[in-house]
């Protein structure tokens, strides 16, 4: 049976490992857009392809692959191991690089279709008023895509909140290290008597998704007062 | 102040060939549609690359092909004032206008001087949705000229705007010429309009500069027809 204090920490442990993997993802996934969309290069399709793989491939599959790369004994997490002595698979760091890797695509998505909105003559008008090109992508670019790559983060984090097969696979299901909500749901479904348990479990992780929607469309209202749909400035 | 240019360039079905100098301030470029004008603007502030030639303005070379010469855009010291006006939409009219300021060493243009003579300071705090296309229309000009260009080009300043504002925006023109001292060129498809502005005129068909009986042209070394 489930104690106050070890579902409070399961939920703390899904919020945190949400935000960690989003917060990490974030950065990276504006990088990736602005390489799929600014540049033509050789390999762009596969490097788009590679993008998207976590989105069609089964999360246990995902799971699989990561702890073939970066467990003890893989290509990545082998050489760390022995080098360092540091261990990825079963542990916190594994549910977030799980939750990072299954919610890039989504992130990159929702980013990519906020930029792609974005009318390409008003970067280069910035240009041509001598802004270099990292300040027209941090004063133009960023803030007019900002309630998409809000969208993508609430999307991600909700996908980090909800991952199960590829957590499972490459972190476990350690209680204070990798049970996330969804684990720990999974985990009282298969003792009987604990379904109230589950079901409060379900509560709380539709609360904080609610919870994470309401602040998104808040923010996005806000934000779209101060800047209309891009266009309405040509006449 | 006198502008001299000299410029040599090809595209695949363009090409462009004139020299000459112009110190009346103002030099106009009319031609139909699909003449090639806005090309020749692209060209000239870097946002195109010429297959080959050379773009030289002010004896500074902007673009030169054979040599891997190409000034980025951000540093040529040409504004651009675009067709649609390109004001940004997530920044109110005086956050529009400060934009290049950031970017300019010296200014040769106050903050101040400029909402002035555009008549701009009732809309500082509007948002470029809120206020009119000939108020949209000062604000990029007075946009362009805050960034302390060498050239300000205009691309069809009197596009889609009434004969009332039409008279406006010329006057405006006028001012920023003999009061700023600033070289522009402008391009439209009515002759008229460019007319009203400047004698100095340049005729474009085809992606070629021409010469036509009927006007005369202070500007050397033009395609004859």
């Amino acid at each position: 049976m489930l104690n106050n204090q070890e579902i409070l920490q399961t939920v703390l442990l899904s919020i945190k490992i949400g935000l960690l993997a989003t917060l990490v993802n974030l950065p990276l996934a504006i990088l990736a857009v602005q390489g799929l969309l600014r540049r033509d290069y050789l390999g762009k399709s596969l490097v788009e392809g590679v993008i998207n793989l976590p989105l069609v491939l089964p999360p246990v599959t995902t799971g699989y692959l990561l702890l073939l790369l970066l467990g003890k004994k893989g290509f990545i997490g082998g050489w760390l191991f022995e080098r360092w002595g540091i261990s990825i698979a079963f542990s916190t760091m594994a549910a977030v690089i799980a939750g990072m890797v299954v919610s890039f695509p989504l992130m990159v998505r929702s980013i990519r279709v906020a930029i792609e909105m974005i009318d390409p003559a008003l970067e280069k008008a910035a240009l041509t008023l001598g802004a270099s090109k990292v300040s027209v992508f941090l004063r133009i670019t960023m803030p007019l895509a900002l309630p998409g790559i809000l969208s993508g983060v609430i999307v991600g984090f909700a996908r980090c909140l909800g991952e199960f097969g590829a957590t499972m696979t490459f972190a476990g299901n350690l209680q204070g290290e990798s049970r996330t909500i969804a684990l720990s749901v999974y985990s009282q479904l298969q003792i009987p008597g604990r379904e109230s348990q589950a079901a409060l479990l379900v509560i709380i992780s539709i609360v904080i998704s609610f919870g994470a929607m309401i602040t998104s469309s808040l923010l996005n209202k806000a934000l779209q007062k101060r800047s209309p749909k891009n266009g309405e400035n040509t006449i | 102040m006198k502008i001299q240019y000299d410029l040599q360039l090809k595209l695949r079905d363009f090409t462009l060939d004139i020299q000459g100098a112009w110190d009346t301030g103002t030099l106009g470029i009319y031609g139909p549609s699909g003449a090639g004008k806005s090309t020749f603007f692209n060209l000239l502030q870097g946002l195109l690359k010429p297959d080959q030639g050379l773009i030289r303005l002010n004896n500074r070379e902007l673009t030169r092909v054979d040599r891997g010469i190409y000034i980025p855009v951000q540093h040529r010291k040409i504004a651009l004032v675009f067709q649609n006006k390109l004001l940004f939409p997530h920044m109110n009219i005086r956050e529009n206008l400060q934009f290049p300021l950031a970017y300019v060493k010296s200014p040769r243009i106050e903050f101040n001087e400029v909402v002035d003579l555009l008549e701009l300071s009732e809309l500082l705090d509007s948002m470029p949705q809120d206020i009119s296309g000939g108020e949209q229309q000062r604000t990029a000009i007075g946009r362009a000229l805050l960034s302390s260009p060498e050239l300000l080009l205009l691309d069809e300043p009197f596009n889609g705007v009434d004969i009332t504002l039409r008279e406006k925006i010329l006057q405006y023109l006028k001012t920023l010429s003999t009061e700023l001292k600033i070289p522009m060129m402008v391009i439209s498809h009515e002759l008229s309009d460019l007319e009203a502005l400047t004698k100095d005129i340049l005729y474009m068909k085809r992606g070629k500069f021409l010469k036509t009986k009927a006007h005369r042209f202070s500007i050397p070394g033009c395609y004859p027809i």
